[in-house]
């Protein structure tokens, strides 16, 4: 009979074992007393050698971290509850800036920001650990962004492209479909190698558990970690949660690896940001949030980055060669009634890549996802676009740009002439091409399948209203009848005349079957 | 309570910049010690807290009462605390100024916390290693603590030396 358990002589010669490798020198410490707390700040008396952002040891497992030095006190936040701690207790200064667990045994988990497992499976093997606060790659060591991170969705990878190590913001009200797009992206990434990270900060525990579940359906969550610090959470760990992410998907960055990072969202971290500033007495500024609120929001996106072999090598010493890595973000920031000015909103738009712009009104006209492609951008653009969705998807934006012009002009439809009216016709139809079912991504070739069919006309004699369902057939269509010319095209993503004399077979071949 | 350091500490320095150049540290000391007990004492306090002292009378009492400890330069010094309302803060000024001579003077109280009276020869063989260590000249306080267990516990300051048993089984149950 096999016996899988461990027999109690393995079992004591493994404790003999880790108490061999036990330190059992004498610990020198440097050790303070508390002297007040309050909301969850802790003001302490001596700790003569704390370090700025140092963890210091609490009673019981609990962790702090040091953010005012000030000449009689040390000021630290709480990274959790405090109700335990009392005035008057020691606390030990630990000697290390506050770092997380990093490493790929972190993948499929869900973890708090402080990266404990809060998911119910068990601790996480990982031995690795990295600071939680870093400085970005230099200017010598990056490299401009050049592959293509496919979102999957038809309007952001035709109109507003994102590339790998691009930071690209997405911003609209409540409601608008932000977290939408992010999680699509995330499905989107199954079988690219692309590691993702979604941050959920100041979220309610009930949306982070139904993210998770849609996740796991799609079989998403293998290659993604989940760090959480819901609303419920100190103020202190809203704060650090996007930076305890980015450390974690900087190591898949220095290794060479791709890897995506969403923040969910950003606005809430400031808000932690400034509650935890204005308790700690730093004067407020605009909006009362603290003078370096631009810096918190910098410092993050900065560690986004494409980085090239040289910074690779470095980094893996020597064993990682000809590889660049990157590290994408898709930041969120929630705006009120869509007030794009406002204070933090302006800061992290002048701090990204492009942005995508959601607007209620749209949201509500039934068109999702509801992006306004006149206002989003994307500065990297088609530097970052498959050649195929290049060719393509150009004269999708410059038609939809006309169709907006002419918009106002749609009420008097018959009084116009040829010429408008084809545009109006165009851009009303290609708003319909783009309106997308939520989890359900398209890969390059599909979505190069249903681009050329509006771009080249097909379209053109088909109803408004039933155009989705036009696409779903064609798509169906070619999945079943062409799907090596699919897996070809997904491959290279090249556009020559080959494959558009295959694209216009596959269409013509499918509306003579269409009724 | 708050302390007062930040208070206290602009006088402390005063007063121990003016006892350094008249090179009367330990007079200085002995003054502010007296005058801090007389601001600790419950009736003292009661009395500076109400209203209808006046700043003259505050300076009064405390010359009055200190009057063979204080020459002239104490006296103003009294009188400077009294007109700015800090005579509570004598008892942080005088810990100030005890850290300021320790600083200058090179000298540390270092407190050993042990579970039995350590022996004359050891303590003296403890006294040299810290004084090596810290740099500065060491007197040493040992203190009993039974649930220290075995071994030391030594305190300098702010920096704490843990080679006692209780301390390594804690960290044996960290680490195992």
């Amino acid at each position: 009979m096999q016996h899988t358990q461990l027999s109690p002589a393995e079992i004591s010669e493994l404790i003999k074992q880790r108490i061999e490798k036990f330190d059992i020198r004498a610990e020198t410490r440097t050790e303070g007393t508390i002297v007040s707390l309050k909301d969850g700040i802790v003001r302490i008396h001596g700790l003569a050698d704390v370090m700025q952002g140092e963890m210091i040891a609490f009673a019981d497992h609990t962790y702090g971290m040091a953010l005012n030095l000030e000449r009689d006190s040390v000021g630290a936040v709480v990274l959790g509850h405090a109700e335990h701690l009392a005035e008057g207790q020691t606390v030990k200064c630990t000697g290390r800036i506050l770092e997380v667990p990093v490493g790929d045994a972190l993948l499929g988990r869900v973890v708090d920001a402080l990266g404990n497992p809060i998911d119910g499976r068990g601790p996480i093997q990982t031995e690795l650990s990295s600071p939680v606060e870093k400085v970005a790659p230099g200017v010598i060591y990056r490299q401009p962004v050049s592959q293509p991170l496919q979102t999957g969705l038809k309007s952001i990878d035709s109109m507003v492209p994102i590339g790998r190590g691009q930071r690209e913001l997405i911003i609209g009200d409540r409601q608008t479909g932000k977290t939408a797009i992010a999680i699509d992206t995330i499905i989107n990434q199954c079988n690219t190698g692309v590691k993702c990270i979604y941050v959920a900060i100041g979220q309610k525990a009930s949306s982070v558990a139904a993210v998770v579940r849609k996740l796991e359906e799609h079989n998403a969550l293998a290659h993604t970690i989940i760090v959480v610090a819901s609303a419920s959470e100190a103020a202190a760990l809203q704060y650090i949660a996007p930076y305890a992410g980015c450390t974690m998907g900087e190591y898949f960055r220095d290794k060479g690896e791709d890897a995506l990072i969403i923040y969910d969202d950003l606005t809430k971290q400031a808000w932690a940001y400034r509650q935890i500033s204005l308790l700690l007495r730093r004067p407020p500024g605009r909006e009362a949030y603290p003078g370096d609120i631009f810096y918190l929001h910098s410092r993050l996106l900065e560690r986004a980055a494409r980085v090239n072999p040289h910074y690779v090598e470095k980094l893996t010493a020597g064993k990682v060669k000809g590889k660049t890595g990157s590290l994408t973000a898709l930041p969120v920031i929630e705006t009120q009634a869509g007030d794009v000015s406002a204070f933090v909103s302006t800061n992290v738009i002048s701090i990204t890549d492009g942005q995508i712009f959601l607007e209620s009104n749209l949201f509500n006209s039934g068109i999702r996802p509801a992006i306004n492609a006149g206002l989003s951008v994307s500065r990297v653009g088609g530097a970052a676009q498959t050649k195929v969705i290049k060719k393509l998807g150009g004269g999708v934006r410059l038609a939809l740009a006309q169709y907006r012009e002419l918009a106002a002009f749609s009420q008097f439809a018959s009084d116009l002439d040829e010429a408008t009216r084809k545009q109006l016709e165009r851009g009303q139809r290609i708003t319909e091409v783009m309106k997308q079912k939520q989890y359900h991504p398209l890969s390059v070739a599909e979505m190069a399948i249903v681009l050329f069919a509006v771009d080249q006309g097909f379209c053109d004699d088909i109803e408004l209203n039933k155009i989705v369902g036009f696409e779903d057939d064609l798509l169906g269509y070619a999945r079943s009848n062409y799907s090596d010319f699919i897996a070809t095209l997904n491959q290279s993503g090249d556009y020559n005349d080959e494959v558009a004399k295959q694209l216009k077979a596959i269409v013509t071949s499918f509306k003579k079957t269409y009724v | 309570m708050m302390k007062m350091t930040t208070i206290a500490r602009p006088y402390a320095a005063a007063a121990f910049e003016v006892a350094v150049t008249h090179n009367a540290l330990s007079r200085w000391q002995e003054a502010l010690s007296a005058a801090a007990q007389v601001a600790e004492d419950s009736a003292v306090t009661q009395l500076l807290c109400n209203p209808a002292m006046t700043k003259k009378q505050c300076a009064d009492l405390f010359l009055d009462v200190l009057a063979p400890v204080l020459d002239e330069k104490m006296q103003h010094f009294i009188r400077l605390l009294a007109e700015n309302g800090r005579l509570s803060a004598l008892p942080d000024i005088l810990e100030r100024f005890k850290q300021y001579r320790a600083e200058q003077e090179k000298t540390i109280t270092v407190d050993v916390f042990s579970a039995v009276r350590l022996e004359e020869e050891y303590q003296q063989k403890l006294t040299l290693s810290l004084t090596k260590r810290l740099g500065k000249q060491v007197s040493l306080q040992n203190k009993i603590d039974p649930t220290v267990l075995g071994g030391v516990f030594i305190q300098a300051g702010d920096t704490v030396i843990d080679g006692t048993v209780r301390g390594k089984l804690a960290r044996m149950v960290e680490f195992l």
